[in-house]
């Protein structure tokens, strides 16, 4: 007992002696724990986040919705009991309705509104993200998949207008997993709207829901006893799975390479720091042993010096990475691809908090039983015996015309190596880090530009038909009075307006093409469709009738190329086209010119047709869109055009955020080993402060020392930069099943790679410049006198 | 400064160390060409008047001036410029860098300074030549006797022809006759017109190199007395 005592009170006296050590092992240690909890906690976010979730929330497999008119509720009850049914909720009476504010601003098509008591349930437990449940008629949950600009929360209070009920309002914003409504009111409610139907939720066994035919199986069994024309809905979770998956893996990519920088990052870090103060302790080991300490008191003291300061910030890097992880993953919140629950849980902070106890007595055990095994005296003369590496490589400096505080500090690395190397390592990561987050964002921005293509068109005006509710929500949106204008009108009017540089007439007519399941938007495009701005990414933009510029995905899925013919099916009869280009969109859209078109389709969706308008150079779209609306005299509806892309606030926070936490931490292993260095050679220092080396001259050598590191890991860290960057970005086009335009995947210009070159060094700077201020005002009388 | 200037002028010198006294109200003058060894018990504050007068330390009251500048005032930087300019010094465990080869450690305060190298070698070569130690000039200081360090600490000291001289123990890690020929260097030295400030425990240094010697005791000047 009395030599553990004895172990425990040298091993807190050194604690206290060595301060600034302890509190930088400290800080290091959380910073790395944050960022090793945090790298964990993206990667089980994006592993499997839809089924995670879905199991969480006990989602339907399938959802049905029954005529009210066919079947009663009672016979739609008892499907629950088909086989293959582990468990059901319903019937909840449903209407699908136009949803319109009360002050005429409409959603666009038609909305689901169930009527259910209450969010919870055997099958689709709703989540309710602000605000609460329906407790009276006039009160509405709106699904969260429906935003009002960037705060969800802001559409709580809205007012809409439901048949039969009057004024709703929203009082809380819900989500399911499955989007099994689109509002959710309570069933009185529902019932009052009339026309009502019913809908009904289904798990069923586990094992028998992973393929279409498995389903189809299902929910033939389901409706087995109905009439033929009882179902109007069916909605499988699969093709749910499907969409969410495809948001998911763009996110996922790119979070699992900060995920994985973060953990190799903190890995590195911590074993150098660790290591590194080991050794810098080789002396006092010395010392010990020559007082009598045996080996394995001498290891024990310096495991708990180390051990110390990691419990301590393993805690406060178990609660920062838990509060880290949470905000980031929050941020994504609101594209709900990656499940609802950010935090990590309690096995992820044990991962990360054992990972790192052990991984600090791992890398603090070796160098600790090697001291263990020296002799008193080789371990008293650990400062000797470390001199002689890289004299080659200091002759050298001194000659060089360098002042000699450079070609001093220059040198330093070479003395320890190994060291030199793990800090190098840790900067090289650093950059890659900073030089992959700066493409990334700018791909992000590029794609956003692409798909948005706001350069191009910035006004966008529709003439919609007479009474009835548009699909229209836009920002600065205005409406004309007066009467209706032909569509030949609506385009002489904008052209004769000032400001109008390009106009470009834009018919949108269901279709669909042989080889996908989903439906194409077909746009019959008149005017000056050449300047709307798609990024083509091969082919060119059609050139009269017959010709088709096709969005890349629909190429994907149908296998076809530029070149190719292409058979579209509209209401009445089919259309076939040759492939001209091939353009980068979301939109799922073909493009032809509108005399393509026969006239008189009646798959002119809504009748409707939209304007887009280039605007001038110095004229914004505010002041377009009042022209429209002042001088329009024709009920024309006009707004900015469409900037839905990529949320790239949240984006920009998210890795921004991953990219300062990692560069820190390669700071603050640059920072370590410059003290580990000062520590080490302070006598040096001493001596040629004692000759003369100004405090200034002082810092510049111990910042060049890392400076020359910092070099090099930029050099390094630019090309791993960039390449992680296309290839992450042609992954996140793959996923999305879609060709890129080389302005998205090719980001990096000269200018550009001339300042991320210098990020290394700003990286290395950054750490070394307080250690180096610190250790640059030693006290030389002091040092020399206890050398 | 005149020749009848004083070099070194410590006034009224306190240091104090916590509660421990270092220095104690001391008065020192060293005119120009003068040798003044510093004796005493351990402790008296020899180390600690060496200490200040290099600038390496600073006293909590009295004045320091040395070749006309008061040091208490001096910043960091300037103390360093000063150390570099104005003096030179000598330890008693040698203090060279043990990574570097003798000739660059020689060169070292020169080339801090900004001397080009090719000229401050000509300066570190010509000093080895005279302390006779030229032909180890690209030896590492582990690879060198007692008496060879130290006359390449001697060297070093010199390089940028400081007015003062400073000697903390030069003898101190000597064998005797290495530390003859230390005590013959530091001589030489003196006739040829260097200022010496030498703390020493040797009496037999004091005798010969100084013209005065000052003894110290609980960190005040107890005797002085011409050699």
């Amino acid at each position: 007992m009395a030599s553990l005592a004895s172990v425990w009170a040298v091993a807190r006296a050194a604690l206290r002696r060595r301060r600034g050590q302890t509190a930088m092992i400290g800080v290091i240690v959380t910073l790395c724990t944050t960022t090793m909890l945090v790298g964990l906690a993206l990667l089980a976010a994006v592993s499997g986040p839809f089924d995670r979730t879905f199991n969480q929330l006990s989602g339907a497999h399938s959802t049905m919705t029954f005529d009210g008119q066919k079947v009663t509720q009672q016979q739609v009850s008892a499907t629950a009991q088909a086989q293959g049914v582990a468990a059901s909720a319903g019937p909840f009476p449903v209407a699908v309705i136009p949803l319109e504010t009360t002050d005429g601003r409409g959603f666009g098509g038609a909305m689901r509104v169930v009527g259910r008591t209450d969010p919870a349930g055997p099958v689709d437990q709703l989540r309710l993200l602000y605000g609460r449940w329906p407790t009276g008629p006039h009160e509405m949950a709106l699904s969260a998949f429906y935003r009002f600009g960037p705060d969800p929360s802001r559409t709580i209070g809205m007012q809409f207008s439901i048949p039969n009920v009057g004024a709703v309002t929203v009082v809380g914003i819900a989500y399911s997993i499955t989007r099994t409504a689109d509002v959710w009111m309570l069933p009185d409610a529902v019932r009052q709207i009339g026309r009502n139907g019913y809908e009904m939720l289904y798990r069923f066994d586990s094992g028998s829901v992973g393929t279409a035919d498995q389903m189809t199986s299902h929910m033939a069994a389901v409706t087995g006893s109905l009439p033929a024309d009882a179902v109007t809905a069916t909605n499988s979770y699969l093709a749910i799975r499907e969409r969410a998956g495809q948001g998911a893996r763009t996110i996922s990519t790119f979070l699992t390479v900060f995920a994985a920088l973060s953990l190799i990052v903190a890995i590195l870090v911590i074993s150098n720091v660790v290591s590194g103060a080991v050794i810098a302790g080789y002396r006092s080991i010395g010392v010990l042993k020559a007082v009598g300490f045996t080996p394995g008191q001498v290891t024990v003291v310096y495991l708990m010096m180390m051990i110390g300061p990691t419990v301590v910030g393993t805690a406060a890097g178990a609660v920062l990475g838990n509060l880290a992880s949470q905000w980031m993953l929050g941020q994504f919140e609101n594209n709900y691809v990656l499940g609802l629950d950010t935090a990590p849980t309690p096995w992820l902070h044990a991962v990360a908090v054992g990972a790192m106890l052990i991984l600090v007595a791992l890398t603090a055990l070796t160098p600790a039983l090697r001291a263990g095994r020296q002799s008193a005296a080789a371990a008293l003369s650990a400062r000797i015996a470390q001199t002689g590496r890289g004299r080659t490589v200091q002759r050298r400096l001194s000659r060089s015309s360098l002042p000699r505080s450079v070609s001093l500090g220059l040198a330093l690395p070479v003395v320890r190596p190994a060291r030199s190397v793990l800090t190098l390592i840790a900067i090289v990561l650093g950059s890659v880090t900073v030089v992959f987050a700066t493409g990334l964002l700018t791909s992000a921005q590029r794609w956003n530009d692409a798909l948005t293509r706001l350069a191009y068109a910035q006004v966008r005006v529709i003439n919609p038909p007479p009474g009835g509710p548009t699909r229209f929500i836009g920002e600065d949106r205005r409406q004309a009075q007066g009467t209706v204008m032909t569509d030949p009108q609506v385009e002489a009017f904008l052209r004769g307006l000032p400001g109008a540089q390009h106009v470009t007439v834009a018919q949108q007519l269901n279709s669909a093409i042989a080889g996908t399941s989903e439906p194409v938007e077909l746009q019959a495009l008149r005017g000056d469709s050449s300047t709307l701005g798609y990024p083509i990414l091969s082919g060119r933009w059609f050139s009269g009738a017959g010709e088709a510029v096709v969005a890349s995905d629909i190429l994907h899925m149908t296998g076809k190329k530029v070149g190719d013919p292409l058979t579209l099916y509209l209401i009445n009869q089919s259309l076939t086209v040759t492939v001209v280009g091939e353009v980068f969109s979301d939109e799922q859209s073909v493009m032809v010119d509108a005399a393509t078109i026969p006239a008189g389709d009646p798959g002119a969706r809504d009748e409707m047709y939209q304007y887009f308008v280039g605007l001038a150079p110095g004229v914004t779209a505010k002041e377009f869109i009042d022209r429209v609306a002042d001088g329009g005299n024709a009920g024309l509806l006009a707004s900015t055009a469409d900037d839905d892309g990529i949320d790239m606030l949240e984006l920009s926070i998210v890795i921004s955020s991953l990219t300062i936490l990692l560069v820190l931490v390669s700071a603050l292993g640059v920072a370590h080993t410059v003290v580990l260095n000062a520590r080490e050679r302070r006598r040096d220092l001493a001596i040629t402060k004692a000759v003369g080396m100004t405090p200034g001259q002082a810092v510049i050598m111990a910042v060049t020392s890392m400076a020359a590191l910092g070099l090099i890991g930029g050099a390094l860290g630019l090309p791993g930069g960039v390449a992680a960057q296309q290839y992450i970005i042609r992954l996140i086009g793959k996923s999305e099943d879609t060709g890129l335009p080389l302005t998205v995947i090719n980001v990096y210009n000269a200018a550009d790679l001339s300042v991320l070159f210098l990020c290394g060094l700003v990286i290395a700077v950054l750490g070394a410049l307080l250690p180096a201020r610190r250790a640059a005002r030693i006290s030389t009388a002091e040092a020399l006198h206890t050398e | 400064m005149t020749e009848t200037e004083a070099l070194v002028q410590l006034t009224g010198v306190h240091k104090l160390y916590g509660e421990t006294v270092g220095l104690d109200g001391v008065d020192l003058t060293i005119m120009p060409g003068e040798s003044v060894a510093v004796m005493g018990p351990s402790g008296s504050g020899k180390s600690t008047l060496l200490n200040i007068v290099a600038g390496l330390d600073r006293p909590t009251s009295g004045t320091v001036r040395v070749h006309g500048e008061d040091l208490t005032v001096l910043s960091e930087g300037a103390l360093a410029r000063y150390r570099r300019r104005r003096i030179g010094m000598v330890f008693q465990f040698f203090h060279l860098l043990d990574d570097l080869p003798v000739l660059d450690n020689v060169m070292l305060s020169a080339r801090l300074i900004g001397t080009p190298y090719k000229q401050a070698r000509t300066r570190a070569m010509g000093l080895l030549e005279e302390l006779d130690i030229a032909e180890r000039k690209d030896a590492y200081p582990q690879q060198l006797s007692g008496g060879e360090r130290q006359r390449v600490g001697v060297a070093r000291a010199l390089m940028n022809r400081p007015a003062l001289l400073l000697a903390d123990e030069p003898t101190g890690a000597l064998d005797s006759r290495s530390g003859e020929q230390v005590i013959d260097l530091l001589l030489d030295l003196n006739q040829i017109g260097q200022t010496l400030l030498i703390v020493t425990h040797d009496q037999r240094l004091a005798e010969r190199c100084a013209s005065r010697v000052v003894q110290f005791e609980d960190g005040r000047v107890a005797q002085m007395e011409a050699v």
